[in-house]
């Protein structure tokens, strides 16, 4: 047999977007969970790390992110979110349930992952383009006051309670629910500044 | 120019303090219905993760990938396309022995419970069975009547062949003699369309002998792609080939 085929389509690069790969999750290409991961494993590790703080746990971390994904692919709602809000999300969520887990800390009431990833793919400021890129989502945070990211990133990385946070911090309760309402309430503003539709 | 400091939420009322518990997965509370307190809430979760991707970029180790991949693959549902049916065999040859075991427990017993759980895998079983069967009758329509590329390497021997039906966008592919590889690596087929650009028609692994089939849905008319390709990538498959084909064959 002759072979007489060019060799260098091999060279050609392939930039398939965000949703098609999840779209070909869900088709169960094994490949596509791949070029996802070169994408975002970098990501997901970082923030599973910065919660766990330990790298052994973040990588559990990051493999059951991905097996949720490949697992739950067909969830997402592509006409509403992005793809790194959605990993983000499930990252630190999934981080987060193995600290409470750890501390012992009562879970049993807590929202479902599964129904927050609902929610937020019924509505959401994600879909503007904007949002698609992570160093706009960056972006979004570079005016915040210092006190109101604190509490935030209290809240979003250790998990802790309004109560907790006025005891680690040493501020009145109504202190740290007020920079949590201005913090939020930024975020939003961030958000309409960028122009999205605020229905 | 929005006051960015005056945005009230549109539930303002004293439930809104626990908007970033309830963002968080934290709060006691059920998630609400009502659909403006709802996109509330889809909007703090997304607006907070910027936090996440504000952190430090931490590379993880190499090997986690291929930790990563293969337990993603390892836990899921097999697929129908594409589809190895060697793995499906072992899975078949599992669900019956499974079945034989349940009913023996049921000669000794006679346990209802038990009855109904056989007849669950027997319905399992039986699925498989036509399942099986309707491959078992596509690939031999393939075969006998269909179209087919033979895939050969440098040296010219024959390592694997795709067959089709004309005017189908499935068809399969047939190996010969492909060594086993390590626990890291995988097969992967690709569809080369008249752009050069190769698209992934699956991952698959031999068996000890050498052999495999992969049934296949080019989502086109197979003859749609002008030549297939073969290359050996990591755990899970990449996007695009990365290492030179070891087989490659031209459609005919």
């Amino acid at each position: 047999l002759e072979l007489s085929i060019d060799l260098d389509f091999m060279a050609i690069p392939i930039v398939a977007s965000d949703a098609d790969l999840i779209a070909r999750i869900v088709a169960r290409d094994e490949g596509a969970l791949a070029s996802l991961y070169d994408r975002y494993g970098t990501l997901v590790f970082s923030v599973a790390l910065h919660i766990v703080q330990d790298v052994a746990q973040a990588e559990e971390v990051t493999q059951d992110t991905f097996v949720k994904v490949w697992a739950q692919g067909a969830a997402w709602n592509g006409s509403r979110g992005k793809v790194t809000t959605w990993l983000i999300t499930i990252s630190r969520y999934t981080a987060i349930d193995r600290l409470r887990s750890e501390k012992r800390k009562a879970s049993g009431d807590a929202v479902a992952l599964d129904d927050i990833l609902a929610v937020l793919g019924e509505e959401g400021p994600m879909d503007d383009p904007v949002w698609a890129d992570v160093q706009i989502l960056k972006d979004s945070l570079r005016d915040l006051p210092a006190d109101q990211r604190q509490v935030l990133e209290l809240a979003y990385f250790r998990d802790m309670s309004h109560t907790e946070m006025s005891d680690h911090l040493n501020v009145p309760l109504g202190t740290v629910k007020s920079r949590v309402r201005a913090g939020l309430n930024k975020l939003r503003g961030l958000w309409l500044e960028r122009g999205v539709t605020d229905d | 120019m929005t006051d960015l400091n005056h945005i009230p939420f549109q539930n303002d009322d004293p439930d809104a303090d626990d908007v970033l518990e309830r963002a968080l997965g934290k709060s006691g509370h059920a998630l609400p219905q009502d659909a403006v307190a709802r996109r509330e809430i889809a909007q703090t979760v997304a607006g907070l993760a910027a936090l996440g991707a504000d952190v430090p970029q931490v590379k993880p180790s190499d090997a986690l990938r291929a930790k990563v991949l293969g337990a993603a693959v390892k836990r899921s549902t097999p697929s129908v396309v594409p589809r190895n049916n060697a793995a499906d065999s072992n899975r078949f040859i599992r669900v019956l022995g499974l079945a034989a075991s349940v009913a023996a427990v049921i000669l000794l017993a006679s346990n209802v419970y038990f009855m109904n759980r056989l007849s669950e895998l027997e319905g399992k079983q039986d699925a498989m069975m036509a399942s099986m069967a309707h491959d078992a009758d596509m690939m031999v329509a393939m075969i006998a009547e269909g179209q087919k590329t033979p895939l050969a390497d440098d040296s010219g021997q024959e390592r694997a062949t795709v067959v089709w039906m004309a005017g189908a966008a499935q068809g399969m592919m047939i190996t010969q003699d492909l060594p086993m590889l390590s626990p890291d690596l995988t097969y992967q087929l690709w569809l080369i369309g008249p752009d050069g650009v190769p698209v992934s028609a699956g991952t698959f692994s031999v068996d000890t002998d050498g052999t495999a089939h992969l049934m296949f849905d080019a989502g086109i008319l197979v003859e749609g792609f002008n030549a297939f390709g073969i290359s050996v990538e990591p755990m899970g498959g990449s996007e695009q080939p990365t290492t030179t084909p070891l087989a490659i064959g031209q459609r005919t």
